[in-house]
């Protein structure tokens, strides 16, 4: 009679459900993730991209553009990375299934695969009351003895694969949906716009924190130095306060009272009476204190120049007009909207508490079996049984 | 710019001032090269039994660097305010304090010497693998400690992460230990450096990464590539080195060391 092939697909999903499949994908990724730890990743942003290249260029030299035609500079955000993720949340899936069915099926006895082993020490009821004294389960079938510790030992792994799927999705909806905004410059009441619909971050009236709109994370990254200006003339008369355009920003609209944040030599003018004034932090810390000078415009000399108390407050009066400046310390807001965070959230303590009760309480079945004057055992016995076994 | 580093005055000369941390670190490093010896010996001779003397010197080599690690990262406790500046630990920064707690948790100390083998000279020798670890550690301390950098300054070491993936990659050097007895003699080992490793640092990863989701609104906050790709590949490795079939010890002591290494590697990595 002819030998029966397995059948195929049987093959494939033991294959694709088994744990060598799971340790290559895993291995592979983590040689992804440790060189793009090694190799610097090429910034998304324009503004760092010139300090990576000179960066990657000084670190390895001539065979920096060979490896970049190889795409190690792009790993992170490489097709073959988001392969590699998408195989294990495939190979995740399908373990899951298998988990259900085995937690599902674990109210059965089933013979064991492995070869018996004489076992001397203790008679059956006295090792079985240690058996269930370590919380295993014992399931009897005539005389065959099924020691496990279901459910747990099968809902522990059923959560890890759930969280890593969870968490892997998160990652997904993230990557599509989510954006992050760096370096958003705010001072106290500001509030800026933010990609989509209804998006803002604001700093609050004390500075003391940040509010921002639903679904939207914005958190602190740093703080430095800035002042509100205000001015008035001889008989009380304020005066409009023009900001004049530098390196990181534009010329706003003048106004009474104008907030400027120090993040470089910043100017501001008050067209009316023709000055113009030069501010100048001595430090990036937020309380620094700021170098004043004030210039005649035209012909642009200087009148008089000042160092402000800590933290920016100073008070001028130049030929009958007065210049207050009070502290307005600015603040650096990186703003994020993350719709995967409650998944990518969800999963990781799934992950946490399936990985690690994995690890703690190792699914582990052992057989007894009751002969005429001994016992036998099969299958991974613990280590607390194994010394007594013949 | 002055040095950050103080000197010694007197002695006709700018000597620095790492000769404190350097005794520690050379007596701690002598105790664990006299516990390897030790255990050498008993493979070749099987009486009289050393080993006790070889746990001594572990256990002594650990309450030293547990000072020491006790000391650089607990100087900003409120407990130890008061005690600390009567120390000279002008040489214990940067790296330094991660490595003197890594060294300090991996000498295998507390019940990883219980290994079963074929033969007593086998598991003897091998034995002298455990601190072999903790060892490599102690002479990274010592050139950390000779040589001194401002960038090592000005990193934030002084962390939780920091602090927890030191706590974690030493555990982890214990677990190296293990993985390399099981390489060189094949004797099965105790589990519990491993996974109480690899728990801590599911542990440590998820929650900082559920911390960050939740103040930051993304996984990995403002921390650096290094501990990114690091941290996950360590954990991803330890990960399959637990999935790995268990009748093949010698694939999954390989995929341990890995893990270890990279932990280890990310614990002492730049900040």
């Amino acid at each position: 009679m002819p030998e029966r092939s397995p059948d195929p697909w049987r093959v494939l999903w033991q294959a694709a459900t088994g744990d060598g499949a799971l340790v290559i994908l895993l291995l592979v990724t983590a040689a992804f993730l440790v060189l793009s730890a090694w190799i610097p990743q090429q910034p998304a942003s324009d503004a760092d991209y010139a300090r990576w290249l000179s960066e990657a260029q000084l670190r390895f030299g001539s065979i920096t553009p060979a490896l970049r035609s190889l795409g190690v500079f792009h790993i992170t955000r490489s097709a073959a990375l988001r392969v590699l993720l998408s195989l294990i949340a495939g190979c995740l899936s399908l373990r899951l299934v298998e988990n259900v069915e085995l937690l599902l099926r674990g109210r059965q006895v089933t013979e064991p695969s492995h070869d018996w082993t004489e076992y001397s020490g203790q008679q059956l009821r006295q090792l079985l009351d240690r058996i269930r004294l370590r919380r295993y389960r014992v399931l009897r079938r005539s005389s065959l003895f099924q020691i496990d510790r279901w459910p747990l030992a099968d809902l522990l792994p059923l959560m890890a694969h759930l969280g890593g799927i969870l968490l892997l999705a998160g990652l997904l909806i993230t990557r599509l949906l989510g954006w992050q905004v760096q370096g958003q410059v705010l001072q106290v009441g500001q509030r800026v716009s933010l990609p989509g619909v209804a998006n803002w971050v604001e700093l609050t009236e004390d500075g003391s924190g940040i509010v921002q709109s639903a679904g939207v994370v914005g958190f602190p990254e740093g703080e430095g130095p800035g002042v509100m200006v205000r001015a008035q003339d001889d008989r009380g008369r304020p005066l409009q306060v023009q900001l004049t355009a530098g390196r990181a920003s534009s010329a706003a609209e003048p106004g009474s009272e104008v907030m400027i944040a120090l993040t470089e030599d910043r100017y501001f003018a008050l067209p009316e009476v023709n000055l113009v004034a030069r501010l100048t932090p001595r430090s990036a810390e937020a309380d620094s204190v700021v170098d004043v000078q004030v210039y005649r415009s035209p012909p642009g000399e200087i009148i008089t120049q000042t160092a402000s108390e800590r933290g920016g407050a100073v008070s001028l009066t130049l030929e009958g007009v007065i210049i207050e400046l009070s502290p307005a310390p600015y603040m650096v807001v990186t703003a994020a909207h993350n719709p995967g965070r409650v998944a990518s959230g969800a999963g990781l303590l799934l992950l946490m508490v399936g990985a690690v009760g994995s690890a703690v309480w190792p699914a582990r079945t052992f057989w007894l079996r009751e002969q005429d004057t001994s016992i036998a055992v099969a299958g991974p016995v613990p280590s607390w049984l194994r010394g007594e076994s013949a | 710019m002055p040095s950050p580093v103080p000197y010694h005055r007197g002695f006709g000369g700018r000597v620095p001032d790492v000769l404190p941390a350097a005794i520690v670190v050379v007596v701690a490093g002598g105790m664990l090269l006299a516990a390897m010896g030790v255990h050498l010996l008993n493979g070749l001779w099987e009486r009289p039994d050393l080993s006790p003397l070889a746990s001594i010197a572990g256990w002594a080599a650990a309450s030293v660097l547990l000072i020491g690690a006790l000391l650089v990262w607990g100087g900003t406790l409120p407990v130890l305010e008061s005690f600390v500046p009567s120390f000279d630990l002008s040489a214990w920064h940067g790296p330094v304090l991660p490595t003197v707690l890594m060294a300090a948790l991996a000498i295998p100390v507390g019940g990883e010497n219980d290994t079963r083998g074929d033969g007593r000279g086998v598991v003897s020798w091998t034995r002298a693998l455990h601190y072999l670890p903790a060892f490599a550690l102690t002479l990274a301390l010592l050139l950390q400690v000779s040589s001194s950098s401002a960038s090592a300054h000005d990193a934030e070491w002084v962390t939780p992460l920091r602090f927890a993936l030191a706590v974690c990659a030493g555990l982890g050097a214990r677990g190296l230990g293990q993985a390399l007895q099981v390489l060189a003699g094949g004797g099965s080992s105790s589990q519990w450096p491993g996974t109480l490793t690899y728990s801590l640092l599911t542990l440590v990863s998820g929650s900082a990464m559920v911390v960050n989701l939740w103040q930051q609104g993304t996984v990995w906050g403002r921390a650096g590539p290094e501990i990114q790709g690091g941290l996950a590949g360590a954990w991803l490795v330890w990960s399959a080195s637990g999935l790995a079939p268990g009748r093949q010890p010698q694939l999954r002591a390989v995929l341990t060391a890995v893990a270890a290494l990279l932990l280890m590697a990310v614990a002492i990595g730049g900040a």
